[in-house]
Parts: structure tokens; C-alpha cells; sequence
């Protein structure tokens, strides 16, 4: 979580997926408030990582579109 | 050896209790059987023997405010449930996927996503219930739908097996847990904190179960199920009806209720 606070700071539209070994709330949270878009527990599925990362990346070209047709 | 029937059962038992518990306020005949004797002693068996630390740690806190809760709570617990998933305000709880999935404030974007799935299993949210397909209950009652169907089915009904993994990885869990977060955060009695972490843990479990089977498990959720049983919970299907109906279901609701608050 330290280490995804500093590359949002260094990065601010930084987009992340987090993986979490534990149902934990507090941690949820703070994935959330952090601005995780999708999160992941284990054991992992790899057909459940590839649809995050397919769901991301068309967020990422939808939001670089988007930007673009406004400049 | 894993009692394949025993262990989707128990799901099946778990499951409708969770649903129950998001659906409505809770009724005044279920606060009083939560409170009862018999139920916290089954829950307090089983908090003190699962094997599974968070589980266990999850399910305590339910305990915790339940042992602690007097007649008097009902009103407020009503109270609550209202102020956060009915009233419109800072403090609100949206149960729907449709706002986690499209983050928009309420739109219908998963509607016709969840409806594919109940589809495929034959069902379809109830026109009955006066609420939306994607709403958490309807969810969660349609996993102890499938939970039921593979149990009681001879051959084990591998489609719904494989429906119920589809419909938990590609849909449920990429919205509820965060549900369960905002939740806990905005929830101010230790019972509906407490059944914030009790979905979230149940989900990541079961999940888990399904993925690889463990013995620590299949006896933690076999346990548990078991000491549902003392609530008495109707077996019936109350958000979803089984059939199909043209076009999957009426896009109405939700439509205001009238309630009245003690």
C-alpha cells in the first residue's frame, strides 16, 4: 500500500489493480481510497486477471480518447 | 472425502441468510430468532470451533452484537437499514451493482448482465419484489439458488457448477466487496459493520472453496450452515421466480415504498 501511495504521487492518474490475500475491510478501504480500480484476492484465477487487465486498458484508451477529442 | 451435496447445501443455507439479512429491514420475528437462545448458542459453537481465523473473527463480531442486542434494537436496526440503503443522503449504501460496476449514482448498467445470467439458470427476478435485478439480495439468493440446484441435482449439475463460478468471478465480485467496504464505513451499528465483513469474508471464502477444495473449508461453511438451521429461514425463493419471462423481467423500481418507522 506504501509503495502505491508513492506511484500515485508520482502519478496521479496511475491506474491499479490490487491483489489481496485476506478479506480484510480496512485494507479494502484503503485499496479504494487509494483509487484501486479493480481488486483481486487469492488464490488467483488467471482468466479473472486478464478480464481486469483487459477492463483497465479499456478504461485507460477510453479516458486518452476522450482527452484527446476535447484538445 | 468431500460430500459434494452436503457442502453446496450448507452454501446454499448461508447464502440465503445473507440475503434475507440485505434484502429488507429486519423483520421483528427474525430479530427476536437472532436473538434467541438457541441461535446464539449455535453461532457461539461455531464461532469457538471454525478453523478459519477471519471467518471466524467475522462472524464473532455478529455474535457480539447480537448477544448485546435488547428488545429495543429492533427499532433502531429498522432505522438504520432505512437510513442507509433507503434515504438518500451522505450516509447512503447503494445495494446495487449497476453504481460499483458503472460508477454512476443509480443507472442500470448491470441489469442486463445479471439477467443473462439468471437466463441461463432458468430464473428471473420476481416481479413480486419490488426492486432492482442487480440489488445484493437478489444476488446473493440467486447463489443459493444454483447452491441448491447443484446439490439436489443426481449428476451434480456441472453447467450450474460452472454457471455459479462464472456468475461469482465475472459479476458478484467485482462489486461486492467494495459494497461491503462502503458498508462498513458507513454503517454506524456493530450489526450491520459486523454483516459488512460477515459478506465480505464469506464471499472470499467460498470463492476460495470453489477454487480449491480444502477441508478447513467445507468444515467451517458445514459448521456454520449448521447453526443457521436454528433460524428456521423459508426455503422458499422470494426475489426470484424460476421461468423465463419475455425480456428477462420488468425494468420498473425501485419504485418508493411506504414505510412506516416505529
Amino acid at each position: 500500500m506504501e509503495l502505491l501511495e508513492e506511484l500515485r504521487r508520482l502519478n496521479p492518474d496511475l491506474r491499479s489493480i490490487a491483489v489481496s490475500q485476506s478479506p480484510s475491510l480496512p485494507r479494502l478501504r484503503q485499496a479504494i481510497s487509494l483509487g484501486v480500480q479493480e481488486i483481486l484476492f487469492t488464490p488467483l484465477d488467471p482468466e479473472e486477471l486478464e478480464a481486469k487487465i483487459t477492463k483497465v486498458v479499456k478504461a485507460v484508451k477510453r479516458d486518452l480518447k476522450e482527452a484527446l477529442a476535447l484538445q | 472425502m468431500t460430500d459434494f451435496k452436503k457442502m453446496h447445501r450448507a452454501r446454499s443455507y448461508i447464502y440465503n441468510f445473507l440475503s434475507i439479512l440485505i434484502r429488507d429491514e429486519i423483520s421483528r420475528e427474525l430479530f427476536e430468532k437472532l436473538r434467541g437462545e438457541v441461535f446464539l448458542q449455535n453461532l457461539n459453537h461455531f464461532v469457538s470451533r471454525c478453523p478459519l481465523a477471519d471467518l471466524k473473527a467475522a462472524w464473532r463480531k455478529l455474535l457480539s452484537a447480537l448477544e448485546e442486542a435488547g428488545p429495543q434494537d429492533w427499532g433502531a436496526l429498522r432505522w438504520e437499514y432505512a437510513h442507509i440503503f433507503y434515504n438518500a443522503g451522505v450516509k447512503t449504501v447503494f445495494p446495487y451493482a449497476s453504481c460499483y460496476l458503472t460508477r454512476q449514482p443509480l443507472v442500470r448498467g448491470a441489469v442486463a448482465e445479471v439477467r443473462k445470467f439468471y437466463r441461463q439458470a432458468r430464473v428471473h427476478k420476481s416481479l413480486a419484489y419490488d426492486d432492482l435485478d442487480d440489488h445484493l439480495a437478489v444476488e446473493l439468493e440467486f447463489m443459493r439458488y444454483l447452491s441448491n440446484t447443484i446439490a439436489a441435482a443426481p449428476d451434480g449439475a456441472p453447467e450450474m457448477v460452472q454457471l455459479q463460478n462464472k456468475f461469482r468471478r465475472d459479476h458478484l465480485m467485482g462489486w461486492a466487496p467494495e459494497f461491503c467496504a462502503v458498508l462498513d464505513k458507513r454503517a454506524t451499528s456493530g450489526f450491520y459493520k459486523a454483516l459488512a465483513e460477515v459478506i465480505l469474508v464469506t464471499l472470499f471464502h467460498d470463492r476460495a472453496l470453489a477454487m480449491e477444495q480444502q477441508a478447513s473449508r467445507e468444515e467451517a461453511f458445514a459448521m456454520l450452515a449448521q447453526a443457521l438451521t436454528a433460524l428456521d429461514l423459508s426455503q422458499d425463493l422470494f426475489t426470484l421466480a424460476k421461468g423465463l419471462i419475455p425480456g428477462g423481467g420488468a425494468l420498473g423500481g425501485p419504485r418508493p415504498r411506504k414505510r412506516q418507522h416505529p
